[in-house]
């Protein structure tokens, strides 16, 4: 009797974790349905941002005055973060609940389980003839494994477009051993450095942000004399000598000097030509090695110095590279060497995405480097067996990849800027070759004085195209020419200003002046500035098949850097003063 | 009954030669892996210098309200009045009126100084990790505020969610003791 | 729509930033932030924020010894208490430790990943995670499985859900055992070559342990509970990959589970209260005539060995480029490909490629490399997989009879049911 009433209590509670664990299920699909509903409505993430708030501030964006628009803005405002945070709490308290009824259920049916345990019945479990089972499951293990090589196949044919093996191994050569993954990829976007649209404002290396002497400006001074001061916002007083041209970034100027005494940079300001700071750049070499011989032409300053948004980078005759931060502290140095050089170093420092490029083409271990703009480490560097030169290297960006073409005596590189590997090289010019190339679209130009003028036009994956050869008459020296609008302009040392056509090479128009250009020309607001080396005087030309020369405008000193446009105005680095001109 | 025994015998010393084998394996494999470790655990971190602020913090995280926070390196703050972290570039006007902030939940929290300085402080219980106040800190400003995961928070799953879908690879496991990237005593170079 | 509405407000800042710049421009000279620290005349102190510690409750040794500790306790309990009870309530207090209390992560599970990472790349790896796959591996090889019903959480849970299992038939059963083999290899390949964690991804139950998670997985986890009710442990059977080293260790470990203290009398009550179909029951000794055939099957079989892991390989090579679609850098071309061109600027990734200067033939190659690489590590794993899959043949043809009930070395997980109904105490 006793036994019955402690089998019927045993019952009686199983019967009761039983329900307990039934309420409890259901408690939880109750929970989860009301769960996935609202996940079903907002999905899997909640943010407090919606349309209709965004509609709504829009409105007092638009009508800041209307008083009504502010309220209705601000309640919905209040609304959306009282929704945000409620359902929050709502997922979160939630997804508690859901949790503690399975705990529930699950102790409810244990429970139940234990309280009732029944012992299942062996019979018929085992099986009489377990070898038909193993030979069924044979057969399964076979038939899965004919099941898995179809869907292997399957995956094969669905998948292979983007699984050819690649053919091209130059370009192959390119990637890194390991494949970037997205974020990598991003990284690599953002080192790219400043965005585009903001570099192109700026003046951050020789011959404006693309390299080409052709700038986006579309305003630009186009009268002023400097004999008279008319036209002229200010100038001052260079203290020390050197032919680069001046960096700009927003409202600072950057200039290099060097002399036998003492390598600086100077700092003034766009608006005042205050001097802002002046800072020395020590020697390189430790040993106290001699100083490189260089000519008085070229000076230890000839290779122009480059910014960006936090620093300016400056090179020197000297083989001393270094970064400054825009208050005049240096950030890094680096010695690059001995420079071993007939004239001395004069190759300009190019700016590309938080990299320097460096031509360092010297009587021994000439090479193309790139510079980390951050840290001043070596990226990478491709040695070269070239003669001297003093051109600078030219980043084609309208390709695929870019690229740099490193130009010099009878051999221009073209090289891939991510890895400084050598994809093609051709022979444009020979002699000392101290101008650079310009270029627009995919077609690039080169010319030196008793050499020729030379185009190429660039082919993907292969070697560029040569489209024609121009040897007659005179070509520059020093300047670089410069391309717009299927037109070629170059200034020589003798003080021609000659336009050719970038169709056939063919002269289009000559105009003969007294003295000799060593600065480059350079296109702004649709039209072609050039000035002198002895003079000074600034003559603009429309760019086009006439020709006309618009103005004269004279400094009252010699140039040879070339000037640069930023803004509304023209930095002008004269053998004595650096200028800021805005026009009468 | 011998040649039994004798198949016992070798039947167990296959087996632990067997047994040996594996075990050596597994043994190699930690040791292999876990040379020059300190033993320690690792844990998730943002480096903000990477950072790109693309707003996946905010919801790919695994927890309900996510463990990544805007956190205020105040050393290196401006005390701007104008904020770019705090008030929206069209604000009409700068107060702290609703539609004038950056952040949607008024997590920023901006109490005046002295003339013309204006602390900004995180109230983090609102803070979403949406990085709205970042991106105008550290694009127009000083960079002072900037994400990172807070610990308190974080469950540290071994694959974490929002790392999986970070586009600028910027989380990042950093030792358990020294378990946060602080902007303003990280070196400026990446 | 909100990237959008993020440009508009950056382009306006640049303006603004015009303006700030000329103000501020005497000030930013010496600093090199935009806007300087300024001195305060008010007396006014900043506050630096807190920055909380992460808090584990226990150190990393701590860690390792609570984990040596309670495997101890679970083989003490298999072997010498032998009690269901026990077992049930100390799988209970290690679901609370390892489950709810350190969320569920990191777990011998997860590990495999870090592991395998850490092997092939070279990439550091915290000794606690290498002793955490490691240590169940060696208990595993000592004692059998016992980690899987007493430690593990995620066996724990689904114990705790067994309400009447069903009997598997044995050729749905070997069938389904294929897949933990393949969420091993794949989880491999796609640790190593940087396409995430995709055993750590397929964890049904962490959601739970955390209180916290996407829905779906919520109820994927809820869905495989159920599903435990009438099917033991689905997870730990036919997905784990964890398990399936677990059962080589087993396989030759130095001891295992006993069904019984004493002498077997082949009562079969075991056999009906195994919920994972793990008991061996006795085969008579077979007759010549069907001996010859298992054999001649059996030597088909072994002649068919090399055959099947050739084919493991082929077929993991053909299934690598499939694989390889679970990598961010293959997803890219394929999201490429299917957009038009106009559109390319709403997806973050092409963005974030095409700003780095590359195409969509870099991509392209870089996919193509990222499948060559897929391949290779699934043709391994083919290999693998071929291996396993004919030795499991192999042993299907048995030769020898056995007289008594026995526990399965490779699936015993050690719940302890059999102990409770064992007549012959």
């Amino acid at each position: 009797m006793d036994n019955k009433k402690i089998i019927a209590r045993y019952e009686l509670l199983r019967q009761c974790a039983r329900g307990m664990a039934f309420v409890a299920l259901v408690f939880t699909f109750t929970v989860g349905t009301l769960l996935s509903l609202d996940w079903y409505k907002s999905g899997q993430s909640i943010t407090v941002r919606s349309e209709v708030l965004e509609r709504a501030l829009a409105n007092v964006r638009d009508n800041p005055q209307n008083q009504a628009a502010v309220e209705l803005a601000r309640e919905l405002d209040q609304l959306a973060r009282h929704t945000y945070f409620n359902s929050m709490t709502f997922r979160q308290n939630g997804m508690m609940l859901l949790v503690l009824g399975l705990i529930a259920a699950a102790a409810g049916f244990g429970l139940a389980w234990r309280l009732g345990l029944q012992i299942p019945d062996p019979r018929g479990i085992v099986s009489a003839n377990p070898e038909k089972g193993d030979k069924l499951a044979v057969r399964a293990l076979l038939g899965a494994g004919v099941c898995l090589t179809v869907f292997a196949v399957i995956l094969q044919v669905r998948h292979s477009p983007a699984t050819k093996p690649v053919a091209d191994r130059a370009l192959r050569a390119g990637l890194t051993n390991k494949a970037l993954t997205n974020g990598q990829q991003h990284v690599c976007a953002c080192m790219l450095g400043p965005k585009k649209d903001e570099l192109m404002e700026q003046w951050p290396n020789l011959r404006g942000p693309t390299m080409s002497g052709r700038t986006a400006i579309e305003k630009a001074p186009l009268k002023w004399d400097g004999t008279k001061g008319s036209g002229i916002k200010w100038k001052v007083e260079l203290p020390a000598s050197g032919s680069s041209t001046p960096a700009v970034w927003n409202n600072k100027i950057f200039i290099t000097t060097g002399s036998v005494k003492a390598r600086r940079c100077y700092c003034y300001d766009t608006e005042s030509g205050k001097q802002l700071w002046m800072t020395d750049i020590p020697d390189g070499t430790k040993s106290a090695e001699e100083l490189p011989q260089v000519t008085e032409d070229t000076g230890f300053a000839a290779s122009s110095p480059a910014c960006d948004a936090d620093r300016v980078y400056v090179i020197y005759g000297t083989g001393d590279l270094a970064a400054l931060d825009h208050s005049g502290n240096i950030v890094w140095q680096r010695y690059l060497g001995r420079p071993e050089n007939s004239y001395g170093h004069a190759s300009s420092l190019t700016y590309q995405g938080e990299m320097l490029l460096i031509q360092w083409d010297q009587d021994e271990d000439a090479k193309i480097m790139a510079v980390n703009t951050k840290s001043g480490k070596i990226i990478w560097e491709t040695p070269r067996e070239v003669g001297l030169s003093w051109s600078s290297p030219i980043v084609m960006t309208s390709c695929d990849k870019p690229i740099v073409l490193v130009h010099a005596c009878d051999s221009t590189w073209g090289v891939e800027l991510a890895t400084g590997k050598k994809l093609w090289e051709v022979n444009a010019v020979g002699g000392e070759v101290a101008p650079a190339v310009t270029w627009e679209g995919d077609t690039w130009v080169a010319a030196n004085c008793y050499s020729r003028m030379i185009a190429f036009k660039l082919k993907p994956g292969a070697d560029p195209e040569q489209l024609w050869i121009w040897e007659d008459g005179n070509l520059p020296d020093v300047a670089s020419p410069v391309m717009m609008d299927g037109l070629i302009y170059i200034v020589t040392d003798s003080g021609e200003v000659i336009c050719h056509d970038l169709k056939d090479g063919k002269e289009v128009w000559l105009k003969e002046f007294e003295d000799g250009f060593y600065a480059s020309p350079i296109i702004a607001a649709g039209r072609l500035y050039a000035v002198d080396r002895e003079k000074g005087v600034f003559r603009v030309f429309e760019t086009g098949r006439e020709g006309k020369e618009i103005a004269v405008n004279p400094m009252g000193e010699g140039v040879n850097a070339t000037p640069a446009f930023v803004g509304e105005s023209i930095y002008v680095r004269g053998s004595k003063h650096l200028w800021c001109i805005v026009g009468e | 009954m011998k040649n039994e025994d004798k198949d016992l015998t070798r039947r167990k010393t296959i087996g632990w030669i067997l047994r040996a084998g594996i075990g050596a394996v597994i043994a190699a494999i930690v040791v292999k892996t876990s040379r020059r470790s300190s033993g320690g655990r690792l844990v998730w971190q943002i480096d903000p210098r990477k950072c790109i602020q693309c707003g996946k913090c905010e919801t790919a995280c695994v927890l309900q309200q996510s463990a990544v926070k805007c956190v205020h390196g105040i050393q290196m703050c401006g005390y701007c009045k104008l904020c770019f972290g705090y008030f929206k570039p069209d604000a009409p006007r700068l107060d702290e009126a609703a539609e004038n902030q950056i952040c949607p939940t008024g997590a920023l929290i901006r109490k005046f100084i002295e003339p013309p300085y204006f602390e900004y402080t995180v109230d983090e219980d609102l803070c979403t990790g949406c990085g709205l106040c970042v991106k105008g800190c550290t694009n127009f400003g000083n960079g002072s505020l900037y994400l990172q995961v807070r610990h308190d928070i974080c469950v540290n799953c071994n694959a974490c969610r929002i790392a999986e879908v970070c586009p600028s690879d910027a989380f990042v496991q950093v030792p358990e003791n020294d378990p946060y990237l602080l902007k303003e005593l990280l070196p400026r170079e990446t | 729509m909100r990237s959008n509405i993020l440009e508009n407000c950056m382009l306006n800042i640049g303006y603004w930033i015009l303006a700030a710049v000329a103000m501020a421009a005497p000030l930013t000279l010496t600093a090199a932030s935009r806007f300087p620290q300024p001195e305060f005349d008010s007396g006014y102190v900043a506050h630096k924020m807190p920055h909380p510690a992460p808090d584990f409750a226990v150190t990393p040794m701590m860690d390792i010894l609570i984990l040596v500790v309670a495997l101890c306790i679970a083989v003490v309990l298999v072997r010498k208490v032998r009690s269901r009870n026990w077992i049930l309530f100390f799988g209970l207090i290690c679901l609370g430790w390892f489950g709810f209390i350190r969320n569920g992560c990191f777990c011998p599970i997860g590990t495999i990943q870090n592991v395998a990472l850490s092997l092939f790349t070279g990439v550091r790896l915290p000794l606690v995670m290498g002793l955490f796959f490691a240590v169940p591996l060696i208990f595993s090889l000592l004692s059998g499985r016992v980690f899987c019903s007493v430690i593990c959480p995620l066996g724990a849970l689904q114990e705790l859900f067994i309400v009447k299992p069903l009997r598997m038939p044995k050729s749905l059963d070997a069938t389904l055992r294929i897949i933990p083999l393949i969420v091993l290899s794949v989880g491999i390949v796609c640790a190593v070559n940087g396409a995430g964690f995709i055993i750590c991804r397929t964890d049904p139950f962490v959601g739970i342990f955390r209180q916290s998670a996407a829905l779906p997985m919520l109820l994927t986890g809820m869905g495989v509970l159920l599903v435990g009710t009438v099917v033991a442990r689905p997870y730990c059977r036919y997905f784990c990959p964890y398990g399936v080293l677990l059962e080589i260790c087993s396989l030759i470990s130095w001891k295992q589970v006993e069904l019984t203290s004493n002498e077997c009398i082949n009562c079969r009550l075991c056999v009906g209260m195994c919920p994972v179909d793990a008991i061996e029951a006795p085969r008579p000794a077979l007759s010549d005539k069907v001996r010859g055939r298992q054999f001649k099957q059996f030597l088909y079989l072994l002649v068919f060995l090399p055959i099947i892991i050739l084919a493991g390989a082929g077929v993991g090579h053909l299934a690598g480029a499939g694989v390889a679609q679970l990598h961010p850098g293959v997803m890219l071309v394929e999201k490429w490909q299917s957009v038009e061109e106009h559109d390319e600027d709403l997806f973050p990734s092409i963005e974030a490629f095409k700003r780095s200067g590359g195409t969509i033939e870099q991509a392209k190659m870089q996919a193509a490399e990222i499948v060559g690489r897929f391949r290779e590590g699934c043709m391994y794993s083919g290999v693998f997989i071929g291996l396993i899959l004919g030795l499991r043949l192999l042993v299907l043809s048995k030769l020898q009879g056995r007289k008594v009930h026995q526990a399965s070395r490779s699936r015993c997980v050690a719940c302890g049911r059999c102990f409770s109904v064992c007549p012959n105490k």
